[in-house]
């Protein structure tokens, strides 16, 4: 196996309220190969996003703040670069795509100008090339007429064409590294899988790896290589899609897959949900973060913290009980 | 910008002028002590020489006549004769028109290219020096009658530190024209009215731009600009500074009567022969054709100064043509 | 409404807000018992253009009339014409707006073009144009206010109207049969009443502000003594030559505390009415805070985290 291109190390990520500090990434690992798409996934609030902001340390500080930690790509901290070295990351060696396309792109200019911009930050190249590129790039992303569609502002466009040239934004300097977040959450269905499908399409192309952030199993079972599940700021089970997807072991990691519907289920039986809700990050349970809402916690559960343990074939679980039970 | 929201927004903009204008006409013959009673109700006239007078000004005449009469001439760029110069209305008004644009521009540019900046730089250090003076300028002035801050000015840099002359326009002995003595002149006389009639500006328009950077650096798309690649700074003033100046120029438009208001006080108390003196002696010495003149032409200016400024929304704000 | 005012008491700005506004009213009653002159009473005059000194605290004008008595009884027009037009201002407003926001078509298009006019020309020319017209008694200059002032208050009431209209528990009253009447008093009064009495009392601010100015340009009540016909007589009295400041500085302070008073009562009465208004405070505890975590990320190497700031 190759060396991975993006490695995180115990990152920590704080966000500053008035009543103390959330601890919002509390030691996440995980690292994702050239080509590989690694699938984060969780419920909302979990930290899936300041996950990603963090590697591109794009944590809004105030109140976010990266407390520890390592991200490295292709072997450089990033958390140690300068502003300036950080910025040539963004975009150029690590792209990342958004939530909203409705609300990602400025409505003030238009889209070709948008993506020309990308091109010109790290690209020494003319404006006119830049923008003889922008034009290149939104083909290569599947929008039609792309010379007159360039000349569009974003209002003028949909949903799912805002998420193209988003992507074709992030393309613009042939990034190692693509960090999706939940980028077709907001879309139509149809449009997901067609951007879903751009996705893949383009990072076979370019070699890229994907850190796809969701919390929908199906896109997981779709589209990743591999899926960490995360929960209350840290990752509780990590392995190979078919493995993880075929038999979970973190109660929690059961339980989000049977809350899917599934389509060819002839039992219709009543669809799964969890208890409770996610801890408070300001002041999280004692033992394992799980356990108030885990039906198979034991008072040790409660008292000490469990680990994020390999348990062979690459997988990781974090659980007292070993996941082994059933 | 699309043909239809041009054509659209010059009608509304007409429709307004038509309405100003006939209010213009129908007011002074409504409100009881109309200009004409004040006239010819004067007790020693005689009825012939009662009858001369509304002859003379076309007051013998049904209303409508009168309305058409008026319509008329103002096409014609007719404003009726000044009582107190015994001159055409309009003629003075142009001689004023200059000297309240001096004022009104140079303070406007002023309070907006200071404002910009101010903002911009209390919002980009939020919690910072600059930004709490600022938040609490925003409030203090507004408290603050301009005229008054005018009076303070004088005081302190006419009076006790007489570095600016206290009131007029030019030195008595610099001859009038395009030169050097004569412009200097005049922008030392200029400086208080245009400090006085900033200061407002400067804060008002400081605190709504940094209101408006703080809301919009939080914007998703400057989070994308961030992304990309772009510096903080970049990002910032490429990204949320020109989506900030949307705010802004509809402030301007909203501010703009004021700002000839403002002019009205600011030209009293500096002496200042513009528009706004004008109708201000002109009321004093009730003087209705140029009092109603200057006030047609002041409504006209902040009206085609408003389409200025929609405009400027409209091309700033791509958004606004599918409206 | 006891819960509003202990709420606006415990407020910093709205303590100094109550506390300044109650003084200056309080002034403004007992204005003949603390007055040392009375400004109004020819026979009460003293030497002229007296500067501060004893028997004159604030010293005299160019007719002899006592510039602290003057300033002390100057707070009755103020507030007069100041409440009264706020009110007025307010309620016209309120009115025009219902009906232009609830009913809409014709009466909405009618009210908002006038609207429209109202912001496009320069009011205090067109004042000084009716102020002629109509006479410059203290209650013509509150109907001139009215007149030109409800504008932004209809403006702002429509558009709260227009998004109220379409929520839930109007439909619901309207598809039951409520009467569009009493659709509007039972429920769109109520829930922009909060609204209306912060904006009366900043247009009343407002209106302070503006009638001294009127006043300054000689266009107030001629008969009544003011803090803006104060600085009128200043000016025409030329007391920037002479450098006479107690002519200038004692009225353009009372106007501007009692202004400042009406402003702070007002933003505070906003937060205390409108409890979703984040307070400036919050983030001064924010920034606290954060240098007391500041230490931390240093130590853990890490540059100065991007971007822009999400917590209003």
């Amino acid at each position: 196996m190759d060396e991975p291109t993006l490695v995180v190390e115990d990152l920590v990520t704080w966000y500053l309220t008035e009543r103390g500090p959330i601890h919002a990434v509390d030691g996440v690992s995980l690292a994702v190969q050239r080509g590989e798409t690694l699938a984060l996934v969780g419920e909302s609030g979990c930290g899936k996003s300041a996950t990603a902001l963090s590697i591109m340390r794009l944590i809004p500080s105030p109140p976010g703040l990266i407390v520890s930690g390592r991200v490295l790509l292709e072997g450089r901290n990033l958390l140690e670069l300068s502003e300036p070295d950080m910025c040539k990351v963004r975009g150029g060696d690590i792209s990342m795509i958004f939530q909203e396309p409705m609300t990602s792109l400025n409505p003030v200019y238009t889209v070709g100008f948008q993506v020309a911009e990308a091109i010109l930050v790290h690209h020494k190249v003319s404006e006119r090339e830049a923008d003889k590129e922008a034009v290149e790039l939104l083909d290569r992303v599947g929008i039609a007429s792309p010379a007159r569609r360039a000349k569009d502002y974003p209002h003028q466009m949909s949903g799912g064409m805002r998420q193209r040239v988003m992507i074709a934004m992030a393309l613009a300097a042939n990034p190692k590294v693509l960090i999706a977040d939940e980028p077709t959450t907001a879309l139509d269905v149809t449009i997901q899988s067609q951007i879903l499908d751009l996705i893949r399409q383009l990072q076979q192309e370019l070699n890229m790896g994907v850190l796809l952030i969701t919390h929908d199993f199906g896109i997981v079972a779709e589209v990743a290589d591999r899926v960490a599940v995360m929960y209350a700021g840290q990752i509780v089970e990590e392995g190979s899609t078919g493995a993880l997807l075929e038999c979970p072991t973190h109660p929690y990691t059961r339980g989000l897959i049977s809350s899917v519907p599934k389509m060819d289920d002839p039992t219709g039986t009543m669809l799964y949900s969890i208890e409770g809700a996610s801890p408070n990050l300001l002041d999280p349970p004692t033992g394992c973060r799980f356990a108030p809402r885990c039906g198979e916690a034991r008072t040790e559960c409660r008292e000490c913290r469990p680990e994020l343990e390999s348990t062979g074939d690459g997988r990781r679980v974090r659980c007292l009980g070993g996941g082994d039970r059933r | 910008m699309s043909g239809a929201y041009w054509a659209r927004r010059l009608l509304q903009t007409a429709l307004i002028l038509f309405i100003v204008v006939t209010l213009n006409f129908f007011l002074p013959r409504l409100t009881p002590g109309t200009p004409a009673g004040h006239l010819y109700n004067d007790p020693r006239l005689s009825p012939e020489a009662k009858q001369e007078i509304l002859a003379q000004f076309g007051l013998d005449k049904p209303l409508h006549v009168q309305y058409a009469v008026y319509l008329g001439n103002l096409l014609r760029g007719e404003l009726g004769t000044s009582f107190s110069y015994r001159r055409p209305v309009s003629e003075i008004i142009l001689s004023r028109i200059p000297w309240t644009l001096v004022l009104t521009l140079s303070s406007f540019l002023v309070s907006v290219a200071l404002g910009v900046a101010l903002g911009a730089a209390a919002a980009w250090k939020r919690g910072g020096h600059l930004d709490t003076i600022l938040l609490s300028a925003s409030i203090v002035v507004s408290a603050l009658p301009s005229f008054w801050i005018a009076m303070i000015l004088t005081l302190i840099l006419a009076f006790y530190w007489p570095v600016f002359p206290a009131y007029g326009m030019v030195s008595p002995h610099v001859p009038v024209g395009w030169n050097w003595a004569f412009i200097g002149s005049v922008a030392r006389h200029a400086f208080l009215p245009v400090l006085s009639m900033c200061i407002g500006g400067i804060v008002g328009y400081g605190i709504l731009v940094r209101n408006s950077m703080v809301e919009i650096s939080g914007e998703d798309f400057v989070r994308t600009a961030r992304a990309k690649g772009l510096s903080e700074n970049t990002a910032l003033y490429r990204h949320a500074l020109r989506n900030a100046m949307l705010p802004l120029v509809t402030r301007i438009g909203m501010s703009l009567s004021g700002l000839v208001g403002g002019a009205t006080v600011i030209e009293t108390i500096f002496s200042w022969e513009g528009m706004g003196l004008l109708i201000v002696e002109a009321s004093r010495s009730l003087d209705y054709p140029l009092m109603q003149g200057t006030m047609l032409i002041m409504a006209v200016i902040t009206i085609l100064a408003n389409l200025c400024a929609d405009l400027a929304y409209a091309r700033l704000d791509p958004r606004v043509k599918l409206k | 409404m006891h819960d509003i005012a202990s709420r606006l008491w415990r407020h910093p700005r709205g303590r100094v807000g109550i506390i300044i506004t109650a003084a200056v009213i309080i002034i403004a009653i007992a204005a003949p018992w603390i007055a040392p002159y009375d400004p109004y009473d020819i026979g009460q005059r003293g030497p002229r253009r007296l500067p501060p000194g004893p028997g004159h605290p604030l010293g005299t004008d160019a007719q002899g009339k006592d510039i602290l008595s003057k300033l002390i009884y100057g707070a009755r027009v103020s507030l007069i014409v100041g409440i009264t037009t706020g009110v007025c201002v307010t309620v016209l407003g309120a009115l025009l707006g219902i009906v232009a926001g609830y009913l809409g078509g014709f009466a909405d298009t009618l009210i908002m073009r006038t609207c429209d006019i109202l912001f496009v020309v320069p009011g205090l020319p067109l004042m000084i144009l009716l102020a002629n017209y109509m006479g410059t008694k203290f209650y013509m200059i509150i109907v001139i206010f009215t007149m030109l002032g409800w504008a932004g208050v209809a403006r702002m009431i429509r558009s709260q109207v227009l998004s109220l209209k379409s929520r839930d528990f109007v439909v619901a009253s309207r598809s039951v049969g409520a009467r569009p009447g009493h659709i509007m008093r039972e429920h769109i009064l109520v829930s922009v009443s909060p609204l209306l009495i912060v904006n009366g009392v900043l247009s009343a601010a407002g209106v302070m502000v503006a009638e001294a100015g009127l006043s300054f340009l000689g266009f107030g009540d001629p008969t009544a003594v003011s803090w803006g016909k104060m600085l009128y007589e200043a000016q025409s009295g030329h007391a920037l030559l002479f450098g006479a400041w107690w002519w200038v500085i004692p009225p353009g302070l009372a106007i501007f505390i009692t202004v400042f008073g009406f402003m702070m009562f007002g933003y505070a009465l906003e937060e205390v009415l409108n409890p979703h208004i984040p307070r400036q405070s919050a983030y001064s505890k924010l920034r606290k805070r954060m240098a007391r975590y500041a230490g931390i990320g240093k130590q853990a190497g890490i540059g100065r985290p991007g971007g822009g700031e999400s917590i209003g």
